[in-house]
């Protein structure tokens, strides 16, 4: 997440980014929802080399028990990169500063949302876990966590989809990649409610102007409802298609999830 | 045609008081994943149990205290089984069957009822679709009692017990396969071929026997105390449909628990809630055996219609419309 200053080459020659992206496109995404047995919701979300799974618990009884409010439910995400998802720092298990930061805010985005009041003296327990980094897992995260709680059919306000914005080589460009986050000018991770476009969340990783954080709204909106579409389609196909849970996690390039036919 | 809709959706273009939904003053959404008949109901597809006095579940001992038993219901919320309420004795892990005294507003459940469940096990299955595996008056659950030769007792809470006697490992599969299915048409013959092939004989929802004592025309096999309140789906002969039941779900499912069997094994107890002191109140008290044929067709037990005007759960009634 350091907004490094460096000589690396973000665009290549034909003007597209490194991954041969318009400024304004998005990476691959593929969404199946329901692909835990034993959650009573949750979601896999395959977000160009991002692999996020996502189950949601509850609600449930909240321990420890002064957590709980007698008002409503608690949300409780917990944001946690596998030792495996990539290289250099995130390579250690466990929470860290950062992976803190990111359990409470996806948590108070989901607060938004969630209609908790149905359920006092309870938690909803969101665990979602990176599997693979690349760049925008937050968004990523919050996307699977969206369709897990929606999966779960936990009483919900909204939809969420999430996605990022950034300041590469002076342009706003969509979804950055790891590289464009690491060497790029700016980061800008924000979701936003399917119902009327709210800003659920929004951080800011290096500067932008003014104008620059209208656009840069303006094209993540643009691109969540991309995002929203995917997520209501997993969700239909939960439906569409009964089938058990049997997910590829490696996908080979163009492959799209083809849950098993019914026999 | 239903058609399935999300969280946020756009369900009325004006504020509508129905369950599951909300509204923000101008229009109507959807709060959870669920099917939208034409007359803009919602039925839930998936969601947690909302306990409701008066539902009989099926739940574990989590907890022995010297004031009674701590149950797990699979709800957001543990039950509380007082020793005041029961004779029985019961040790962590025991299944019980037990119907919910009151639920209060921070979600405390008292229950009562007890009754233990012995040589059987717990499956399963989400809250939403208990409906669908009773089936039209029964017909799905005891024909897959009748199959198997298991004995089924369905709380409402989505565990289902199943007896050790008979082919459970096949009833497990029936059960899991209605919850799978369950928001799909057609499904009471899709499991009768999947359990004709699986036993190697006919099995049709429409020839399970009655059970002797009781040839009641709704009556299930084996099945107890199944006047009233018990037929999912409203579909009473009586015509005391709706009306009369103004608590959330519609069609009177007051005692949660459809008992079914394999029959003979049964033939002779007593119905369960049998030591109700007020017979007049509660539907129980009108449920045993020598009675259960007259009183198949209209049951509106005293003193219990005229509470609680809330909207009709919706999921009984619609699921069991696209049952056949």
């Amino acid at each position: 997440m350091s907004s490094k200053t460096s000589k690396v080459a973000l665009t290549r020659d034909d003007g597209k980014r490194l991954d041969g992206r318009a400024d304004d496109e998005l990476r691959p995404i593929s969404i199946e929802a329901h692909v835990l047995n034993d959650a009573d919701g949750s979601a896999l979300v395959i977000w160009g080399k991002n692999k996020v799974v996502a189950g949601v618990f509850g609600p449930r009884e909240c321990v420890p028990r002064h957590d709980q409010s007698p008002y409503r439910a608690v949300l409780r995400c917990r944001y946690n990169m596998a030792p495996f998802c990539s290289l250099e720092e995130h390579g250690r298990s466990g929470p860290s500063r950062r992976s803190q930061e990111l359990s409470k805010v996806i948590s108070e985005a989901f607060e938004n949302v969630v209609i908790a009041e149905s359920y006092p003296k309870t938690a909803i327990d969101v665990y979602i876990d990176i599997l693979q980094s690349d760049g925008g897992t937050r968004c990523a995260a919050l996307t699977a966590a969206a369709v897990a709680l929606a999966d779960a059919g936990i009483p919900m306000k909204d939809m969420l989809s999430a996605v990022a914005v950034g300041k590469v080589e002076g342009r706003l460009v969509l979804d950055l990649s790891k590289e464009e986050d690491n060497f790029g000018q700016s980061d800008n991770p924000m979701a936003f409610a399917s119902r009327n476009g709210e800003v659920l969340l929004y951080q800011m990783d290096g500067l932008l102007t003014r104008e620059e954080v209208k656009a840069g709204i303006e094209m993540g909106h643009k691109a969540s409802r991309e995002v929203l579409k995917l997520q209501l389609d997993a969700l239909a196909r939960v439906y569409e298609q009964p089938h058990e849970t049997t997910v590829p996690l490696q996908l080979a390039p163009g492959q799209k999830f083809a849950p098993p036919q019914p026999a | 045609m239903s058609r399935i809709v999300f969280p946020g959706e756009v369900i009325a273009e004006k504020p509508v008081r129905a369950s599951y939904t909300y509204t923000d003053g101008e229009k109507t959404y959807a709060t959870v994943i669920s099917l939208m008949s034409d007359d803009g109901k919602l039925v839930p597809l998936e969601g947690p149990y909302e306990p409701l006095a008066e539902d009989v579940v099926i739940g574990f001992v989590s907890d022995v205290r010297f004031a009674g038993f701590t149950l797990d219901l699979g709800a957001p919320f543990t039950g509380f089984l007082s020793s005041r309420d029961t004779r029985i004795v019961l040790a962590l892990g025991d299944i019980v069957q037990v119907r919910i005294l009151n639920v209060d507003e921070v979600k405390t459940i008292d229950l009562g009822d007890g009754r233990k469940l012995e040589n059987g096990a717990i499956e399963k299955i989400s809250p939403v679709k208990v409906p669908r595996l009773i089936g039209k008056r029964n017909s799905m659950i005891n024909m897959i009692a009748h199959a198997t030769g298991c004995q089924i007792i369905v709380g409402r809470n989505g565990y289902i017990f199943v007896s050790h006697t008979g082919n459970h490992a096949l009833a497990r599969q029936a059960i899991t396969f209605v919850a799978a299915h369950a928001h799909t048409s057609g499904l009471t013959d899709r499991v009768a071929a999947m359990l004709s092939e699986a036993c190697g004989r006919p099995i049709s929802p429409d020839v399970v026997p009655a059970p002797a004592p009781a040839p009641a025309p709704s009556g299930g096999y084996g099945y107890f105390g199944g006047s009233g309140g018990r037929e999912y789906g409203g579909r009473r002969e009586g015509g005391s449909r709706g009306g009369h039941d103004s608590r959330r779900r519609e069609g009177g499912y007051r005692e949660g628990g459809s008992r079914s069997s394999s029959g003979s094994q049964d033939g002779g107890r007593r119905p369960f809630g049998h030591r109700r002191e007020n017979p007049g109140e509660g539907s129980n008290a009108q449920h045993s055996d020598q009675n259960k044929a007259q009183n198949t067709d209209n049951q509106t037990p005293a003193g219990q219609g005229q509470e609680n005007p809330s909207p009709p759960r919706a999921n009984d009634q619609t699921n069991e419309g696209q049952s056949q």
